[in-house]
């Protein structure tokens, strides 16, 4: 084998290596809520089912407020300090992505779910 | 309670049975084509598997004649169509849930395969049996999850064995109700059902041990399929732009990386095809690198339709029937299996015969490290998409990759591959130097350019981080981005200039690189140099948005904006707000009419941005939503306090005037609300009228706080209260995005040079199959 192809080799072995690494130290684990709520200030990712009706904007600082029933039904009061995300009100779901502290989660980051499942009944 | 319903009609029923029949003959006639081919019986496959393209394409006719005719006893119409919908939405709900999405599949690796089939040459043999073993699988999958299945309650209820039609359907998800709903799933499903051609023809080549002849034949349909999956990228990118209302383009979802693994592969195999045509090389690897896209693409379809990634991806899909899944989880493992037995025969085989490649050179080897990288970064999309699930199978905690990591990771092989870009189209094939004063010319373009641009951002406060300045790595690494990109555009740019100076006009290739590289360019500037603010607007309070020196907007919000919510227009799906947006610095307005309407269905607010587009820069204005309260009703008992809002509520004592079930008692209750050291008390009350009605009058608090009593609970003096504004407000978003329309320009030219580079393959390859024909007139049987 020639050498230009060894140190090649070595390379890509070497920066595969280092970009799973980079994934895997990086990444945010996923937790239930209560999970969640006994590791304080570890950032965590929590999907659950939006309850609308707890839904509420402080409009002085902006701050948004809702729970999130994850898949056990246990409830996490979620706080997220960049308003209303977009799209909120339509989505059935939602993952949340930040840490527990003093309470209640305090999001970084909100992703929500495009509802294309229905269930309602077709008989009306 | 379904008495009252009508029948569904007989021709709906014929239709929907129809095409679950056309489903079982499709997989017939392919079992037929397949077995027809190895036992040597061509003439006998060849309309076997015409017939079952026919079939899927007529299973495919039947859902949307279903879907047109509004048969709402189909499971699938009535989950994803209504009454009151445009007829080009009722049409595209054909592919707009799970089983009609893969049935697209089905019909478009069909349609693909039976159009490239007779193109294959020696090939077809193996070509139909492989093409026909998948698409065994994929109409498989539709026979377990069909979208001709009767709702099932109505299937219970049914009498006699009469089933009834519902009035109206559940109705399409709003979200896709946009006309890239239209076009999108088609021109992507196009790239992805191309892939199975790819597939099988990489195959064959294995099974024939010929990875010679295969590869000029392939090279346009590869070529096709790459800028199909190119194309669709981008328009999913531009949908979820002009749609969802964040202001951005990619976010490395997992349905995304689904559609760019494929497509990074696909590109690697277009460059490792160009080295075989033209230097020999790379023939073994070009039978695995054309494996490859359709394993992945099958992959990444299990790992999204499954419910493996239910709670990671934004884009959820329904639970996959269990037969249906297990067809998908077979069909992944035998692809796979395929791919590596096809890798073992490539690299291994004695009797391959490999043609001969010429020596080296800094063009080729400049192309094989290109095709490394980027193939890095297809594995590194596959690797952070499949993080949940690998931990899953290990039973490791879960974990999910986040966009920012994504980026932080997939920027040291962009750089690379940018630069490559650049400079190899500049290298020559004999070993000699570069033409380096040409590609110096490209470099000294590119500097200006980024100098250009970026004194430009900054002339117009367009800065990366409002008031932060960033690490010195960080910002060596963003304007190595914008410059690196700014070099790859320049470098093709004049390559394909000299191309058409010297009248060869064979500027596909370098079009491409340069509309990749203006795409990425305005990802880049549009996403890291855009400003945002959001504010609160009323139509007695204007929204002001203060984006950057010299960029201060004005929303002012029409004053009869409610007078729709008075009829029912509001429900109206084309039901738009209207905004006067002033920009301070220079007095000029313009309209701003965001789409914002009442979705009966969901009972919810259905917006949609709307975008003001110049050519330096979008306004993007998104209405994130109706504000009407503080919060949810409080409910307090004597001597209860709780916080809501910044109002710190206090119920003292319940009061009565009166006497109860007379009219005109009064009950109320009586509040001390505090908030930032302000005390008031106030006594919200409800009041019983001569006509039996309540009445909840509205106690004003403190200018902004609209306190209602909702009611009071006589034997336990609990009150509900509720906390509203005294106007209800719209929470909105204004984006500056510097240079968006490069995104849409890059899109074009890169399409533009796919399909100059097609059109020249095709010719080529026509050539070829002449040639061919000429030695041996019978090469297909």
């Amino acid at each position: 084998m020639k050498p230009g192809a060894i140190i090649a080799a070595t390379a890509a072995v070497a920066g595969i290596g280092v970009s799973i690494f980079a994934f895997v130290a990086g990444a945010t684990p996923y937790v239930s809520a209560k999970e969640a709520q006994s590791t304080p200030g570890r950032n965590v990712h929590v999907a659950g089912e939006i309850l609308h009706q707890t839904a509420r904007l402080d409009l002085r600082t902006g701050h948004f407020y809702f729970e999130l029933a994850d898949d056990h039904g246990t409830r996490l009061p979620v706080e997220y300090h960049n308003g209303k995300p977009g799209n909120f009100d339509s989505a059935p779901k939602a993952s949340v992505i930040g840490a527990y502290d003093d309470g209640r989660f305090v999001a970084t980051q909100i992703k929500t779910q495009c509802p294309s499942k229905y269930e309602s009944s077709p008989k009306g | 309670m379904q008495d009252h319903l009508p029948l569904a009609p007989q021709w709906g029923l014929t239709v929907g049975l129809l095409g679950k029949g056309l489903i079982f003959a499709a997989i017939t006639f392919y079992a037929l084509a397949a077995l027809m081919w190895l036992l040597g019986r061509g003439k006998l496959a060849k309309p076997a598997f015409w017939l079952a393209t026919v079939c899927t394409v007529g299973a495919m006719a039947a859902l949307i004649s279903l879907l047109m005719g509004k048969q709402y006893a189909f499971q699938y119409v009535w989950r994803n169509t209504q009454n009151d919908m445009p007829e080009v939405y009722r049409f595209s709900a054909a592919w707009a849930a799970q089983e009609g999405s893969f049935l697209l599949w089905a019909m478009m690796s069909a349609v693909f395969a039976a159009l490239a089939a007779p193109f294959t040459g020696p090939d077809r043999r193996w070509f139909t049996v492989i093409a026909s073993s998948a698409l065994i699988f994929m109409l498989a999958i539709l026979a377990y999850e069909s979208p001709f299945k009767i709702h099932p309650e109505l299937l219970e209820s049914a009498i006699a064995g009469k089933i009834v039609m519902p009035p109206d359907g559940n109705g399409l998800n709003p979200t896709l109700m946009n006309y890239w709903m239209a076009i999108h799933p088609w021109v992507i499903f196009i790239g992805f059902g191309s892939l199975l051609t790819l597939f099988a023809w990489a195959g064959s080549a294995a099974c024939r041990r010929d990875p010679k002849s295969w590869v000029p034949r392939a090279r346009p349909w590869a070529l096709f399929s790459m800028t199909f999956l190119g194309l669709g990228l981008t328009m999913g990118g531009l949908w979820a732009y002009e749609t969802l209302g964040w202001g951005g383009f990619w976010a490395w979802d997992p349905v995304e990386n689904v559609s760019l693994v494929p497509f990074l592969a696909a590109v690697v195999l277009i460059h490792g095809m160009y080295l075989q045509s033209n230097r020999g090389a790379w023939s073994r690897w070009n039978i695995f690198l054309a494996l490859l896209p359709f394993a992945w693409f099958v992959y990444g379809t299990y790992l999204t339709r499954s419910g493996a990634l239910v709670n990671v991806s934004v884009h959820s899909f329904a639970e996959m029937n269990q037969g249906a899944h297990g067809v998908l989880l077979a069909m992944v493992s035998l692809v796979w299996l395929a791919t590596i037995a096809g890798a073992i025969v490539a690299f291994t085989c004695r009797r391959l015969a490999v043609p001969e490649a010429k020596p080296e050179s800094p063009r080729a080897t400049g192309m094989g490290i290109g095709m490394f990288v980027l193939y890095s970064i297809a594995l590194m999309a596959a690797f952070g998409m499949s993080l949940p699930f690998f931990a899953s199978m290990l039973k490791a905690e879960s974990k999910i990759v986040e966009e920012a990591r994504y980026n932080q990771i997939v920027v040291w092989a962009f750089v690379p591959a940018m630069l490559l870009m650049a400079v190899v189209p500049f290298l020559g094939w004999a070993r000699k130097p570069a033409r380096s004063n040409a590609l110096a010319n490209a470099l000294l373009l590119s500097v200006a350019l980024t100098g250009a641009v970026t004194g430009w951002l900054v002339v117009n406060g367009m800065t990366i981080h409002d008031g932060e300045k960033l690490p010195f790595l960080q910002l060596m690494i963003f304007f190595s981005l914008v410059w690196v990109t700014l070099f790859a555009i320049s470098g093709n740019l004049l390559r394909a200039f000299e191309r058409v100076r010297a009248k060869t006009w064979n500027i596909g290739p370098y079009m491409t690189h340069a509309g990749v590289s203006t795409l990425l360019l305005g990802l880049i500037i549009s996403r890291a140099f855009e400003k945002v603010d959001d504010s609160l607007v009323s139509s007695n309070q204007p929204a002001t948005f203060n984006l950057a020196p010299g960029k201060t907007y004005i929303a002012m919000l029409d004053e009869n904006w409610m007078e729709p919510f008075l009829t029912e227009s509001i429900a109206d799906p084309n039901h738009r707000l209207h905004f006067t947006m002033l920009h301070i610095d220079d007095a000029k307005q313009a309209q701003f009419n965001p789409i914002f309407y009442f979705n009966q269905r969901d009972s919810n607010f259905v917006v949609r941005p709307e975008i003001m587009r110049r050519p330096l820069y979008d306004l993007y204005f998104y209405v994130r939503s109706l504000l009407v309260t503080y919060g949810e009703p409080l409910s307090l008992e004597p001597g209860d306090s709780k916080m809501l809002a910044g109002f710190n509520v206090k119920f003292v004592k319940p009061t009565m005037t009166g006497e109860p079930g007379q009219p005109g008692t009064t009950f109320g209750a009586e509040l001390e609300i505090e908030r930032e050291g302000t005390t008031a008390m106030v006594t919200p009350t409800m009041e019983l009228d001569e006509q039996g009605r309540v009445n909840r009058p509205i106690t004003r608090v403190f200018d902004d706080l609209n306190v209602v009593l909702e009611g009071l609970d006589a034997t336990t003096k609990t009150a509900t209260v509720s906390l509203n504004l005294p106007e209800p407000m719209f929470s909105t978003e204004l984006f500056y995005k510097p240079l968006t329309i490069l995104v849409w320009i890059g899109t074009g030219m890169m399409t533009f040079g796919g399909f100059i580079t097609i059109n020249r393959r095709r010719k080529d390859a026509k050539q070829l199959r002449a040639e061919a024909d000429a030695t041996d007139p019978t090469p297909e049987s």
